[in-house]
């Protein structure tokens, strides 16, 4: 218990908040999307879009030579999405965008109930593409897919092969739309651009600038409580190793290697006019985070459980938090920019 | 005990330096203001600021929603949801008692007093289920003495009418894992509603459920009128492809209106309001949403809109016992007297808090 002194707390400044110049904001926000976001769903739509190709062509044809394809479609598309997992802000905040993407964790078995009732479904239309867009969230992303290919189905079975198809083509109408929606011409990036009043989330540089950072640092965080600290538990013996990202397809290591080159990015574009003497103990902070996060076993799960292997995962969770409350405290008072406490998330 | 002075000169001269030209305001709060809150170096208390002090009660994890038990007494305070712990604090700052959840369940955030009798109620969540339960202790006293059914999925909110008679509870439908896990919530299956109880007995009275077409809205926070007719609710919207209505009132009799958009940016809050708050003359209904940095209001006799203010991360907020007056709290550490009349909403006094304070507050 802490009693402060009266003056201390209360403190009266009605100081009003430093002066932020909008028009930096709106440069910080415009660099980032430009040059941090835009390519990265580039590269989803165009992932995701060879991923539909592969499907449709598999489910023309089924033949189990090609289903290699598959898997190697699903993992450039899984890694185009570590790549902008963390965002949520803009057009991917609409219609449920991220969720239908990537619904997880899976909560009270949603996936594998709904996946079970797709796969046994006679409704000849529950899978045309409104419709199912429409559907539950727990079959059209990513968990759906890996489960199909990973769960010993038969993909050349009519029904099977017909579900991967539309679990992709709505994987890839999603990230299609994310496109086109911020770079319309009336679009958030074009209205950002030339200052005009921004719809859809947010109403201008600044809003975008804080949402967007709040996003960069809402990746450190899921990577701590989701994908390291909520697999590990206490201790070995109360480790979720299926609690796991991604742990069918054996990329719960390769997420993490892939969120943390993702945040390194955004943190690169973010501080492009600061002085690097003034951002150098993030840098340091994310190359030791590196460093450990490379050395961690391949299987998080499996690592968790582990007494001896628990220690590199205990290493990436102390190297992470370091780099976490580093950028917190460097990145928000030299952008400008003011994160929130009660914005970031809900309850 | 730790004591921790803060130098008034300093902190003004550090005021002054970020370009702070509006002189302070010089008199003390005359009220007492409790939320949970975080300390700039990352730990969770649950702050008590008063005339002349503030007390941090330290917490073993983020605190959520708090009340007082009347008559000066103790405050209950639960932790974020999934919480693990309701702790009963002294107005000293001294926590007496940490009250862990029903095996298997876990506490939905939100805490209510229910009587003189030391007794109160928390929402709580069968985790396997997300089946919602209110739960009955007493202070002093581990084993819980009732357990209700709420009848509805995720249970955050709760508060009583007609005089501590009903027990209104909002079940949030199926709950969002937001806050741990970035992902979530099937708009088909949120199955929000309303549920009123009998508080003594816990016997379900009536569930009012949403609209079909309202089914991506999940009912989170509450605040009675000063009758003890009606009950303001504030919702959050996890589809928002369209506008949806993120305020009403329920009335005794389980009759709900719906609020319109606020009058000058119809996507204001952002399809998320953080806390609700009916003023002390049942004039004003006011919500906060820290998504949007905005306060807004409506009259709530006929649920016309009134206007709102931006106030960066903005979500505690709570009556004062003056008409038409309220105070909002921020994640920026600041506290706002603000006060409504048919013109609008004005901020009548500043202070401010080297704290985050998190997303509910109570006068006490």
């Amino acid at each position: 218990m802490v009693i402060r002194v009266l003056f201390a707390l209360m403190l009266a400044a009605i100081c009003a908040q430093p002066a932020i110049a909008a028009d930096t904001q709106s440069t910080i926000a415009l660099r980032v999307i430009d040059q941090y976001l835009l390519p990265r769903y580039r590269a989803l739509e165009s992932a995701t879009a060879s991923q539909h190709a592969a499907w449709t062509a598999f489910c023309k044809a089924p033949a189990r030579e090609h289903e290699a394809t598959l898997v190697e479609t699903f993992h450039k598309s899984a890694d185009a999405w570590q790549a902008v997992d963390h965002i949520r802000t803009g057009p991917v905040s609409l219609f449920l965008r991220a969720e239908r993407v990537n619904y997880w964790p899976e909560m009270r078995n949603a996936t594998a109930k709904g996946l079970s009732a797709l796969l046994t479904g006679t409704d000849p239309h529950d899978l045309d593409p409104d419709t199912f867009a429409q559907g539950s969230v727990a079959v059209q992303g990513f968990p759906a897919l890996e489960r199909l290919l990973y769960d010993h189905i038969d993909l050349a079975a009519p029904r099977a092969c017909a579900v991967g198809e539309a679990i992709a083509l709505n994987l890839a109408t999603v990230a299609k739309e994310i496109v086109s929606n911020w770079t319309a011409a009336d679009g958030p990036r074009d209205a950002l651009e030339h200052g005009k009043t921004v719809t859809g989330g947010f109403t201008d540089g600044a809003e975008a600038a804080r949402l967007l950072l709040t996003d960069l640092m809402t990746s450190f965080q899921r990577m701590l409580d989701i994908k390291l600290v909520g697999v590990m538990g206490d201790a070995a013996e109360n480790a979720k190793p299926k609690a796991a990202e991604n742990w069918r397809s054996a990329r719960s290591k390769r997420n993490l290697q892939l969120d943390l080159e993702t945040t390194q990015a955004m943190i690169d574009v973010f501080s492009e006019g600061l002085d690097p003497a003034e951002t150098a103990p993030l840098s340091k902070a994310m190359t030791d985070t590196k460093s450990a996060f490379d050395a961690l076993p391949e299987s998080i799960g499996e690592a968790a459980a582990d007494e001896q292997e628990r220690a590199a995962l205990d290493q990436a969770v102390a190297m992470l938090k370091a780099a976490r409350d580093t950028g917190r405290a460097i990145l928000p008072p030299k952008l400008n920019i003011v994160l929130g406490f009660n914005a970031l998330d809900g309850d | 005990m730790h004591s921790m002075a803060i130098n008034r000169r300093g902190f003004l001269a550090g005021a002054a330096a970020l370009g702070c030209a509006t002189a302070a305001h010089a008199a003390p709060i005359r009220t007492r203001l409790i939320s949970a809150a975080r300390r700039p170096g990352g730990t969770d208390e649950l702050a008590i600021w008063s005339r002349n002090t503030g007390i941090d009660a330290p917490l073993a994890a983020r605190g959520h929603g708090l009340a007082a038990f009347g008559g000066g007494g103790p405050y209950a305070i639960a932790a974020r949801r999934p919480g693990a712990f309701v702790a009963i604090v002294e107005p000293s700052g001294q926590i007496t008692e940490r009250h862990a959840p029903v095996t298997g369940h876990i506490f939905a955030g939100h805490v209510l007093p229910v009587s003189r009798t030391r007794t109160f109620l928390a929402t709580e969540i069968e985790a396997e289920s997300g089946n919602g339960f209110a739960v009955l202790r007493r202070i002093g006293q581990k084993t819980p003495l009732a357990q209700w059914e709420t009848v509805g999925l995720g249970p955050h909110d709760l508060t009583v009418l007609d005089g501590g008679a009903r027990l209104v509870i909002a079940n949030g439908g199926l709950e969002t894992a937001e806050d741990h896990a970035g992902s979530m919530v099937d708009p088909d299956t949120i199955e929000s509603s309303l549920a009123l109880l009998d508080s003594h007995d816990g016997r379900l009275i009536r569930k009012v459920e949403l609209d079909r077409t309202l089914r991506s809205l999940s009912i989170r926070h509450m605040a009675p009128s000063p009758d003890g007719r009606h009950v303001a609710f504030g919702m959050q919207d996890k589809k928002k492809d369209v506008w949806r209505p993120l305020v009403g009132v329920m009335d005794i009799d389980g009759r709900v209106e719906l609020f319109d958009a606020p009058r000058d940016d119809s996507d204001a809050l952002r399809g998320y309001v953080g806390s609700v708050a009916i003023d002390t003359s049942a004039t004003y209904l006011a919500v906060t949403s820290p998504r949007g940095g905005r306060i807004e209001a409506w009259t709530l006799s006929d649920g016309r809109s009134v206007g709102g203010l931006s106030l960066q991360d903005v979500c505690g907020l709570a009556a004062d016992h003056r008409p038409g007056t309220f105070w909002a709290t921020t994640g920026l550490g600041e506290i706002k007297r603000i006060e409504i009349s048919p013109a609008g909403l004005a901020i009548r006094e500043n202070y401010s808090a080297p704290l985050a304070f998190d997303n509910h507050l109570v006068l006490v």
